[in-house]
């Protein structure tokens, strides 16, 4: 093997051979990420350009209403994050909000953090759950004592930009048939470590663009835990989340079922931290995908059939995830085993050129994710996109990695709910009814 | 109802001994031991009024006296009791027939310790009384709950010792406790009302937002299998558990459910809140305040300490005195008389020697009570031992009275005498100062006389006890 070996090799090439190799490449991931992806976030900028004027007007028309919107914050033991979070909110474009926090059963000292910025009067309402049952429970107990015609769910650890909340509502005024909206988000401690370098470039390609290109589509299915909004009666038809972990990604389905449409409004920015080190950073796509398995192949597996509340665009929603998410996360096994099969003098080559495809692959989404954003884009210190080349390691090994061993255990052990993330008592029951 | 006064420190049943009228009994300072009242139903009142005027009292002999409360079946009220130092029924008091109470023993012995007890003996300070009637008894002071007074309890064994039912009988025990005469220990931890300091209150818990006192509690209640969460009036349905999202029963908590918290729902403006805004009315004055501004106060029971036992019998500033006369061995004003007398004729006759008297004042003494309290015994024993070193073993020494002394030192020039004086004050004066805190002088005032015979002693203590008023 050498870089002449590699000229030649190439040089060699012939379109059937290209594909031969690179199938993989050329005819999923380009297509989907790159080429796709591209022309519908184009459409996006280009309806968005158009629609400037019809923007303008739901704007006026939601700061005429001025409905009170509840934000909701569950959680357990994140009384520390909470004065960050409340500062943050005091100088939001959008005012007339109250701040609900729920406290699921902490064990620390959240209680009387809450309880004392309750008196100074920084957030409007503090329940307090004294046994813990899970995120799903907390954001429940927060839906049921708000008041507000739209809420809006986010984590204690993340913080709103200062026009987060009136972009997020932006899109209920410009169609009517909107019942939730996914906020962006993107990552706050970019310049902490090496892993969070990685994973701010990963949320602006796959959450900011990826999340665009779908909802152009209308096939989003995930609105944040993170960061979304709902309309308040919606949530009342679908009686709020039901038992996670994924709940975002369920009660956007629930959501979906219904008829409604689910948006992302890529420009209500939510700084939310992210894992520093691998190792807990491989823990929480653990779990994050592993309930992809739970909830689309388990319980929402109903969407596919022809019912009464049959939706093309949920059909498609699912297929696409399945397809391109688990069904194409073992295509690289396959890949493997055929490559092994058919050119195994070549392995080598193959490896690289596949490196360099998927290295400008990446630049190219960057790019484009990178001027998607740019009216929201809060700039730390330029130096995140020369750690561009390794995101080909990053998400074709590392997070595959996980993604599969996660999709592995959970078709054949369902560990996901043995997950200490909910309490022990709500996953029994879940288990035993096949939740 | 009767009353019984006890003459003999015999035994005492109730048929043999003498029916007296309460009267008789106060103006009895010298035969009457005790008193036995027989209490009848409904008599509380006079009961609680004849008590009153025995502890009131001036005479240590009455205001001291043992009273023991026979009643027959209608047990008084446990205040009352308390204020007696016996309480017996009479069918006990008929099983012993002869009853003979140690404690009216203990009492009477120390009474005889008294100094100076006869029959114009009259105390007036109540803290002093209270401080002897303790220490008759060895008494400890225990507070007891009662709606009877404002400040929700009472000292009932001190309580006839005053007129009316207010503060007086807790400021008295906190002065007691001040100068160290008592220990306290704490009892109870209570809360006043910030306005009037009644510990009547009624808390209220009120809405966060509008105040209104009308709440609802209710309890949520999380089914685990859908995660919905509401309140349990929600989940009601004929008898029955339902959940209104999964229509599903709810059979076990714990096992398919739990309520993980109680939330309130104001029945005016109707926000519901898990932490109401707690509010208290004083049932006295009926002001309202916050919970924050209601006084938190300390309530303890008292216990006679080692000053409080001596200043008991010796009056609560004879302490110095009676600590000089056990170390020096004080002269009374009339022996100390006879030796002037004495050494007047003797310098008259062998016309060798030469004798001075001297008196030394101190001013301020009582002061020193109040600053250091627990201490004054120390630094008066070390004061007396300073008497000691300065003066000889035939030196007599005499205290006019606490504060005033007068010494015969004999064969002592007035040169020499003020010397020693001299010394006497500067080591005192040290003491004092290392002691006392600086705002606080305890002056030393001395003179000397020479005698020889036209010395007459009463004009010298006068002139001593001029000093003290200059």
């Amino acid at each position: 093997m050498s870089l002449t070996g590699l000229f030649a090799f190439v040089q060699n090439l012939t379109l059937a051979q290209v594909l031969a190799y690179f199938w993989p490449f050329f005819l999923l991931d380009m297509l989907r990420y790159v080429i796709i992806e591209s022309l519908l976030i184009f459409k996006f900028l280009f309806n968005r350009k158009r629609r400037e004027r019809e923007r303008a007007y739901a704007r006026h028309q939601l700061f005429a209403e001025r409905p009170i919107v509840s934000i909701i914050v569950p959680g357990k033991n994140e009384g520390k994050h909470i004065p960050a979070l409340a500062n943050s909110l005091s100088n939001q474009t959008y005012n007339n909000f109250e701040l609900i926090i729920v406290d699921d059963g902490s064990d620390d000292n959240t209680a009387m953090i809450c309880r004392q910025l309750l008196k100074q009067g920084k957030i409007d309402r503090f329940f307090r759950n004294e046994v813990r049952g899970g995120k799903a429970s907390g954001a429940n107990t927060a839906l049921r004592f708000s008041q507000g015609k739209y809420i809006i769910h986010i984590d204690a650890d993340s913080h709103l930009a200062e026009d987060a909340i009136e972009q997020i509502l932006l899109p209920f005024y410009l169609d009517e048939r909107v019942g939730a909206v996914g906020g962006d988000v993107r990552v706050a401690n970019e310049d902490d470590s090496f892993a969070t370098r990685l994973q701010t470039i990963e949320y602006i390609k796959t959450i900011s663009a990826g999340r665009v290109a779908a909802s152009e589509l209308g096939i989003l299915r995930i609105i944040s835990g993170a960061h979304g909004a709902f309309r308040k009666d919606v949530l009342a038809q679908v009686y709020g989340w039901d038992v996670g972990p994924g709940l975002d990604g369920d009660i956007t389905l629930k959501i979906r079922k219904l008829g409604y449409r689910v948006v992302h409004a890529v420009h209500a920015v939510c700084y939310t931290n992210v894992p520093l080190k691998f190792a807990n950073l491989r823990r929480q796509r653990y779990r994050w995908d592993r309930s992809l398995v739970r909830f689309r192949l388990r319980k929402h597996l109903n969407m596919l059939a022809p019912a009464a509340n049959f939706r093309s665009s949920s059909f498609f929603s699912i297929i696409e995830n399945i397809v391109f998410n688990v069904f194409f996360d073992f295509k690289w096994i396959i890949y493997v085993i055929y490559m092994l099969y058919t050119a195994p003098h070549y392995l080598g080559y193959v490896f690289i050129i596949n490196y360099f495809l998927y290295f400008i692959a990446n630049i190219i989404q960057f790019v484009v994710a990178r001027a998607l954003i740019s009216p929201s884009y809060r700039a730390i210190d330029g130096l995140t996109p020369f750690f561009l080349p390794l995101m080909p390691f990053y998400t074709g090994l590392y997070l595959r990695a996980v993604r599969t061993y996660a999709y592995l255990m959970e078709f054949l052990h369902k560990t996901s709910y043995d997950d200490p993330w909910n309490p022990w008592k709500v996953s029994r029951i879940a288990k035993k009814e096949k939740l | 109802m009767n009353i019984y006064g006890i003459t003999t420190e015999a035994s005492f049943v109730l048929p043999d001994i003498r029916t007296s009228s309460i009267e008789q009994l106060l103006a009895d300072t010298q035969t009457t031991k005790a008193a036995v009242f027989h209490f009848q139903q409904g008599e509380k009142g006079k009961l609680h009024h004849w008590v009153q005027s025995i502890r009131q009292h001036p005479h240590p002999r009455i205001y001291l006296m043992p009273l023991a409360l026979v009643f027959d079946e209608e047990k008084p009220p446990a205040s009352l009791q308390k204020q007696f130092d016996e309480c017996i029924s009479v069918t006990q008091l008929g099983h012993t027939s002869t009853t003979k109470s140690a404690l009216f023993e203990r009492i009477s012995q120390w009474l005889e310790r008294v100094p100076n007890l006869d029959t114009h003996s009259s105390d007036s300070s109540i803290p002093f009384k209270i401080l002897r009637l303790m220490a008759s008894r060895n008494k400890r002071l225990e507070p007891m709950l009662t709606p009877a007074n404002t400040r929700g309890f009472v000292y009932p064994a001190v309580e006839p010792f005053f007129a009316r039912n207010d503060d007086s009988s807790i400021n008295s025990l906190d002065f007691l406790h001040k100068q160290q005469f008592v220990g306290r220990e704490f009892f109870k931890r209570a809360h006043f009302c910030p306005t009037c300091e009644s510990a009547f209150l009624n808390f209220i818990e009120t809405c966060t937002d509008c105040g209104a006192e009308n709440l609802k509690k209710e309890e949520l209640i999380h089914h685990f299998k859908c995660g919905h969460v509401d309140n349990l009036s929600h989940f009601e349905r004929n008898n029955l558990l339902i959940c209104p999202k999964c229509d599903e029963r709810l059979k076990h908590i714990g096992v398919d459910y739990d309520k993980p918290s109680i939330v309130y729902q104001c029945q005016q403006c109707t926000l519901q809140f898990q932490d109401p805004l707690l509010k208290v009315q004083c049932y006295t004055c009926e002001s309202e305040a916050s919970i924050d501004d209601v006084t938190v106060e300390d309530i303890y029971a008292y216990e006679l300490s080692a000053i409080g036992l001596n200043a008991a019998l010796y009056g609560l500033d004879a302490l110095f005195t009676s600590i000089l006369q056990t170390d020096l061995q004080l002269y009374s004003n009339r022996e100390f008389k006879s030796f002037i007398h004495i050494e007047k004729a003797r310098i008259a006759r062998y016309k060798k020697s030469t004798s001075c008297v001297a008196t030394i004042y101190f001013e301020n003494l009582d002061s020193i009570f109040q600053r250091l309290g627990k201490r004054t015994e120390q630094l008066f024993k070390e004061i007396s031992a300073v008497f000691k070193s300065v003066f000889r073993e035939s030196d007599v020494i005499s205290a006019l009275n606490e504060s005033v002394f007068v010494i015969l030192m004999t064969e002592t020039s007035e040169e020499n005498a003020n010397l020693a004086l001299n010394r006497l004050k500067t080591a005192i004066q040290d003491l004092f100062a290392a002691n006392l805190a600086e705002e606080l002088s305890v002056g030393i005032s001395t003179r000397v006389y020479g005698i020889d015979s036209s010395s007459d002693l009463n004009l010298m203590l006068e002139n001593a006890l001029k000093v003290k008023e200059e």
